[in-house]
C-alpha cells in the first residue's frame, strides 16, 4: 500500500488524485505505508464478494493519513500495526 | 414559476418476483392512464439496472414499455441519492420551461443475487484504494456508530430505538418491505452485521418502484386537486474519499444541502411537520437529523430516546418506516421520500397520518454522504 504525497506542498492522502487538493499542483510521490496506529476496528460479519466471510476492518493512522485494512484478529485502539498487501488488498496485524 | 407534485403511485417494496420493467409499469401505469398524453418528459431514477438486470439505456426501454416512445427521457444515476437528484432534475426542467409535465419514476431490482454479491455491487461506489481493504457500506455505518456513541456519550440503545420506531412506522405503511414491529430486545438480540450494528438496524435489500407526476403551479389545475409544492431544493457534495474526511460524526453534504434548501424556501427546520431522512443504517437518521438542523450536534440521540421523532411526537421522522423498514430499492428511495411527504401533506397517509401536516423535508443521500439532495415541500390546496 502506498500513500500519495504532493511534491510541492507535502499534502498526503490515500486515494489517487491527479490534482493536489491543497495547492493544485500535479506532481506526486508514492510513499510505502508499512505500519500505523489503530484508530478503530470493526468486526464485519456480512462481507462483500470475494472477501472472507468474517474479518475485522481496521482504521489506521499512517503518518497522519487514515488508511483502511483488513485483519483476522481484533487490534486494540492505540496499538501499533504492520501493513502488508495480500491478493485482495491491504491487511494488517499486531506489530 | 414553481414545480408541484400532483400525483404519486407506489408498488409494494420487498422481495418481488417481477423484473425491473414490470415494477416500473406497475407504479407508472396509474399515472400514465390518467395523464399519459400530457407527459412531455420522463426522468428515471435508477442506479444498478446494468448490474442486477443486465440492462442499459433503460429509460428508453421504459418509455416504450409505457407506449410513450416519443417522450424524451433520461436516467438519473446517483447511487442511493438518485431519487432526490431525479426530483431536482424534474424541478429544474419545469422551472426552466424545458418541460411542462414530468413523470418521475424511481425503481430498482436488487434481490436476484446472494447478499455477498449485492454487497459487492453497492461497494463499487468506493475508491479502489479503500474498497480493496474489504469495506462495505454497512461497515462504514459501524465506524460511524462507534465514533458517535463515544464522542457524545450516547447510549447504544438510542441507535436501536431508531429501528424500533421505524419498524413501527413501516407496520403502518402498506408499501413497506417490513410490515411488522420489532421490540428493543429483538433488535439488540438480532444478528450482528457490522459490530456493533445488528441486522434490524440496517435497511433490507429490496425491489420496488414509485412514480410521481410533477408539473408547474401554472398547470396544476389540469392534474387533480391534490398538489404539494417544491419550495426549495439544496444539493451538495462532500469528498468521496472516506479516509480524507475529518469527522465520521457529521456529513458535510447533508449540512450544506439542507442549509441551501431551507435558505431557498425561506423556512427553517422548526417549521417542518414531517421529515424523511436517509436511514440506510439507523445511526444515519440520528446524524442527519442533527446535520439537517433539527437538533443540535450530539443531541439527536436524546430526541430519539424521548420519543420526539415518533408519529405523534413534535418532530416526526421517517413516518414511512424509512429505508430501515420501508426498504431501500436504491433508485426508488429518494422518490419514495417525496412520495411520503406528498401523502402526508395531502392527508392520504392513512394510519400513519400526521395531523395538520403542511410543510415537509426530505434528505436523499448518495454513497456514504458523497452527495445529498435536500428538499422542502409545502402546502396542500
Amino acid at each position: 500500500m502506498n500513500i500519495n504525497r504532493c511534491r510541492n506542498c507535502g499534502t498526503k492522502f490515500l486515494v489517487a488524485r491527479s490534482v493536489c487538493p491543497k495547492c493544485g499542483k500535479e506532481d506526486f510521490e508514492h510513499v510505502p505505508a508499512r505500519s500505523g496506529i489503530v484508530l478503530e476496528s470493526v468486526e464485519l460479519i456480512a462481507t462483500p464478494d470475494p472477501y472472507p466471510d468474517r474479518y475485522y476492518l481496521v482504521l489506521l493512522d499512517v503518518d497522519d493519513v487514515k488508511v483502511f485494512c483488513r485483519s483476522q484478529e481484533k487490534l486494540r485502539e492505540g496499538s501499533q500495526a504492520d501493513i502488508q498487501d495480500d491478493e485482495l488488498g491491504p491487511t494488517c496485524r499486531k506489530a | 414559476m414553481m414545480s408541484v407534485i400532483s400525483d404519486v403511485s407506489f408498488t409494494r417494496f420487498g422481495k418481488r418476483p417481477e423484473g425491473l420493467l414490470d415494477l416500473v409499469a406497475e407504479s407508472a401505469l396509474p399515472i400514465a392512464r390518467r395523464y399519459g398524453r400530457d407527459i412531455d418528459f420522463i426522468v428515471f431514477s435508477n442506479s444498478y439496472s446494468g448490474e442486477f438486470s443486465d440492462m442499459s439505456g433503460v429509460n428508453n426501454l421504459i418509455s416504450t414499455r409505457l407506449s410513450m416512445d416519443d417522450v424524451p427521457s433520461m436516467r438519473v444515476d446517483n447511487t442511493s441519492g438518485s431519487g432526490g437528484s431525479a426530483v431536482m432534475v424534474a424541478d429544474s426542467l419545469i422551472r426552466s420551461g424545458n418541460a411542462s409535465n414530468v413523470l418521475v419514476i424511481g425503481a430498482e431490482k436488487m434481490t436476484g443475487y446472494p447478499t455477498k454479491k449485492s454487497t459487492r455491487i453497492i461497494a463499487s461506489l468506493l475508491h479502489p484504494e479503500e474498497r480493496s481493504a474489504g469495506i462495505s457500506l454497512p461497515s462504514l455505518a459501524a465506524f460511524m456508530t462507534r465514533s458517535y456513541l463515544k464522542e457524545f456519550d450516547a447510549p447504544r440503545e438510542s441507535v436501536a430505538r431508531v429501528a424500533v420506531k421505524n419498524h413501527h412506522n413501516g407496520s403502518l405503511n402498506p408499501y413497506a418491505h417490513f410490515q411488522s414491529e420489532v421490540t428493543l430486545e429483538e433488535v439488540m438480540a438480532s444478528r450482528v452485521i457490522a459490530d456493533p450494528l445488528r441486522i434490524f438496524e440496517f435497511c433490507p435489500v429490496s425491489d420496488g418502484a414509485v412514480s410521481m407526476l410533477m408539473t408547474s403551479d401554472e398547470n396544476r389545475d389540469s392534474f387533480g386537486n391534490d398538489h404539494v409544492e417544491i419550495l426549495g431544493v439544496g444539493y451538495s457534495s462532500g469528498t468521496s474519499s472516506l479516509s480524507y474526511r475529518d469527522s465520521l460524526t457529521t456529513i458535510g453534504s447533508v449540512r450544506r444541502s439542507s442549509e441551501m434548501a431551507f435558505r431557498r424556501s425561506k423556512l427553517t427546520p422548526n417549521y417542518m411537520d414531517v421529515v424523511e431522512l436517509h436511514d440506510m443504517a439507523a445511526v444515519l437518521e440520528i446524524i442527519e437529523s442533527e446535520d439537517a438542523g433539527f437538533f443540535k450536534k450530539g443531541h439527536g440521540w436524546e430526541a430519539v430516546m424521548n420519543g420526539e421523532t415518533e408519529i405523534g411526537g413534535p418532530r416526526p421522522i421517517n413516518t414511512s418506516g424509512g429505508l430501515n423498514s420501508k426498504g431501500h430499492p436504491i433508485g426508488a428511495s429518494g422518490v419514495a421520500q417525496a412520495g411520503e411527504i406528498y401523502l402526508q401533506i395531502t392527508g392520504k397517509a392513512e394510519k400513519r397520518q400526521i395531523k395538520d401536516a403542511h410543510l415537509g423535508f426530505s434528505l436523499s443521500m448518495a454513497g456514504f454522504g458523497n452527495n445529498a439532495t435536500a428538499i422542502v415541500y409545502g402546502g396542500a390546496s
